[in-house]
């Protein structure tokens, strides 16, 4: 018996508990986001009013998700998409050894409804692929774009592709440590890794770069002390960052080991960081930034700001096509309603089909 | 100092005749001492690490510079102008090739023919057929190079460059085989491992190359669309050619430096020459690894007097009780940013 979106989002409430990081904390929080991007919670079940007459979503019978390695909760949100709609899910788990293990925790605790919905699949078929009704894809332009070779010309496609994550603090005229403290926490969690992970830090011009460098270096010693180490191959990233910086004469904060590392960069032009919390320091006019930041446009995702906002920053990665402005500290937890990258999630993913009798004078529903 | 012809000769005699720790220490410490001086962003570095000639006690504490730096700065130790060579690195991570100057490629020939010669293959005068472009086609190419000396110090009659551009000349290479075969005459067949991977899906037929015949297989696959595990590639190259296990060679060097290491038998260790060192390194830490530890190699190079004699490489190995085992290259990490791999969109494939 297919199972309702009410229904559905009263199996996945409770589950959701267990991974906050979903950002969904009761099944009133899934309703009112299938409510804001459906126009109702029930848009998928009966005919809704939609102008003069009615309109009923239908979801993909089908998605193949193709699941990030190295970031889980992008694999659990990607998944919770499809849950959501109620599409029989396949979900092709990263290669990567010990890279699967968070989906699968994420899929055994669902209830069995669900979870018979949901088939992880080990190797890449393109027949596969092709037999779904909707892909969505997270990975680097190249990836997305070898995905979109395989697609059929019917198929809906989600591709998350490149993005870039930076803090703009404007000036901070000393050690400031909550506001250190947050973006530590920005930095500090997935390990630097994600799309919305900050991977530089901005600072106004007359800032007291030395003062913020002490405040966040403690705070990432303080963020991180319970870290597992790092595995060699990214050991061997940080050390040569570490050792990058050194050479060009800059001033390094860093931990015992790979943990953390803070680097305060003369050079204000934007240069893709290693990850694994090594973050830069830079210095930049807001007309500067403005100039530096240019590349980025168009694969700039999440800025953090100090709060509240002004209107000149604002204004400012307005002009940078940024795609979501939030509050230093909140870059990790974007709402269950976000635009990821710029777009509906489940609205994307849906059809509508429309029927134009009983009149909606009538109100009733057919 | 290294400016002078004159001591740049002198200093390839100390080389040459260098004996044991001691001899190789003072020396490494001359070395740094010079570059430390000439070289400003490897004294920079030097310097943030608190490691100056002064401070410096053994040429351990050396410090090394990332490879990746070579394609930000100019790591070059006399005016740039003054660079008679310069080779370029792979750049297939970033785009951006580095660039290793030299002033002179004395030191290098000399390195590179007496280790080649003391820990190499290249004993006796004999045909060599290399399965590179030449050195005047690819004045870049420090294989190149390295393959150019070997043909004017050690190649016999017929030897020749087998590649044009990025073509296998396959039918002349097909013919010097045959012919090599008919004469009895033991030949070295030398290239990249991915130019032998090619070789062996042209699908020639099997030879047996005369005894004494060797190959030398040198680099990775680094942006090629095939790999071959290195115990596969052997057994297929001894089939393909009729040469044992031992006869064929692994060469272990770097456009950065001037020396190299070599190995033979798909489980040999890499030895090198007296005047470099390799050390196995943790990279967290940047200390030593015990014996039987993996870690990264570190290589100090006496010969490498223009640039650099220190290199942290992305190389991975294992420390043994008389060198090291080359492992290979560090394994590719997932890239940031919520991040598909795109191997494994390989239809129906593993990693």
């Amino acid at each position: 018996m297919t199972l309702t979106t009410r229904r559905r989002i009263a199996l996945l409430a409770p589950v959701l508990k267990q991974f906050p990081e979903l950002g969904a904390g009761s099944a009133k929080d899934l309703a009112d986001w299938v409510a804001l991007e459906l126009g109702s919670a029930d848009a998928l079940d009966q005919w809704i009013p939609h102008g003069r007459h009615w309109t009923r979503a239908r979801a993909p019978r089908s998605i193949y998700h193709l699941a990030p390695g190295n970031v889980a909760v992008a694999a659990w949100q990607s998944l919770l998409v499809g849950l959501l709609l109620g599409a029989e899910n396949r979900v092709k788990v990263s290669s990567r050894p010990g890279a699967d293990a968070a989906l699968r925790r994420f899929v055994a605790a669902l209830p069995p409804p669900l979870r018979k919905t949901v088939r992880l699949v080990p190797t890449f078929r393109p027949a596969e692929l092709r037999q779904a009704e909707a892909v969505i894809a997270t990975g680097s332009d190249e990836t997305l774009a070898e995905v979109r070779r395989h697609l059929g010309p019917r198929q809906l496609f989600l591709g998350y592709g490149h993005r870039v994550s930076l803090l703009w603090l404007g000036r901070v005229t000393g050690k400031e440590s909550a506001l250190a403290q947050a973006a530590a926490r920005d930095i500090a969690l997935y390990d630097q890794l994600g799309c919305l992970s900050p991977q530089a830090i901005y600072l106004e011009k007359r800032s007291d770069v030395a003062a913020f460098g002490d405040a966040l270096a403690e705070a990432l010693a303080q963020e991180t002390k319970n870290a597992a180490p790092f595995p060699l191959a990214a050991a061997a990233q940080v050390r040569e960052a570490r050792q990058l910086a050194r050479a060009a004469g800059d001033r390094l904060w860093e931990s015992a080991g790979a943990r953390w590392t803070v680097v305060a960069e003369r050079q204000a032009a934007f240069r893709p960081g290693c990850g694994y919390r090594v973050i830069p320091l830079r210095v930049a006019t807001r007309k500067e930034l403005s100039r530096v930041l240019i590349p980025l446009r168009g694969s700039l995702s999440t800025v953090g700001l100090r709060a509240p906002f002004s209107a000149a920053d604002e204004a400012l990665f307005w002009g940078l096509e940024a795609q979501r402005l939030c509050p230093v500290g909140r870059c990790q937890f974007p709402p269950l309603s976000w635009h990821h990258d710029g777009r509906p999630q489940l609205a994307d993913l849906v059809k509508w089909v429309d029927r134009e009798d009983p009149p909606l004078e009538h109100r009733r529903s057919p | 100092m290294f400016a002078r012809k004159a001591f740049r000769a002198g200093w390839g005699e100390r080389l040459g005749t260098l004996r044991g720790e001691k001899e190789f220490d003072a020396l490494a410490r001359e070395l740094f001492a010079w570059q430390f001086a000439a070289n400003r962003p490897y004294r920079t570095l030097a310097r943030s690490l608190g490691a100056t000639p002064e401070t410096v006690t053994s040429w351990r504490e050396i410090p090394a510079v990332p490879q990746a730096l070579f394609k930000r700065a100019a790591l070059f130790c006399h005016p740039l102008a003054q660079a008679r060579h310069t080779y370029h690195t792979s750049g297939t991570t970033t785009g951006t090739p580095g660039r290793q100057r030299l002033l002179a490629d004395d030191l290098y020939r000399m390195a590179a023919l007496r280790t080649a010669a003391t820990v190499g293959p290249l004993r006796d005068r004999q045909p060599l057929f290399f399965l590179t472009p030449s050195p005047q086609e690819k004045p870049t190419s420090s294989l190149s190079a390295m393959f150019g000396f070997f043909r004017r110090a050690a190649g016999a009659g017929g030897s020749r460059f087998f590649m044009k551009g990025d073509a296998l000349l396959l039918a002349p290479l097909q013919r010097a085989l045959a012919k090599a075969v008919a004469q009895g005459t033991p030949v070295g067949l030398l290239g990249t491992a991915f130019a032998f991977v090619h070789l062996l899906d042209a699908g020639l037929p099997p030879l047996r190359l005369p005894r004494g015949s060797f190959l030398l297989e040198t680099g990775g696959f680094k942006g090629r669309s095939r790999e071959v595990a290195k115990g596969e590639l052997y057994r297929a190259l001894s089939r393909q050619f009729g040469v044992p296990d031992r006869a064929i060679w692994n060469e272990y060097g770097m456009t950065e430096l001037s020396s190299q290491a070599y190995a033979h038998g798909a489980n040999g260790e890499h030895r090198t020459s007296p005047w470099a060192r390799v050390m196995i390194v943790d990279p967290a830490t940047g200390k030593e690894v015990a014996v039987g530890q993996r870690g990264l190699v570190r290589w100090i190079d006496l010969a490498n007097v223009d640039g650099v004699l220190a290199l942290d490489t992305h190389d991975l190995a294992m420390r043994t009780r008389t060198g090291f085992r080359l492992l290979g290259r560090l394994a590719q990490l997932p890239k940031r940013g919520c991040s598909l791999d795109a191997e494994d969109l390989r239809p129906g494939g593993k990693r």
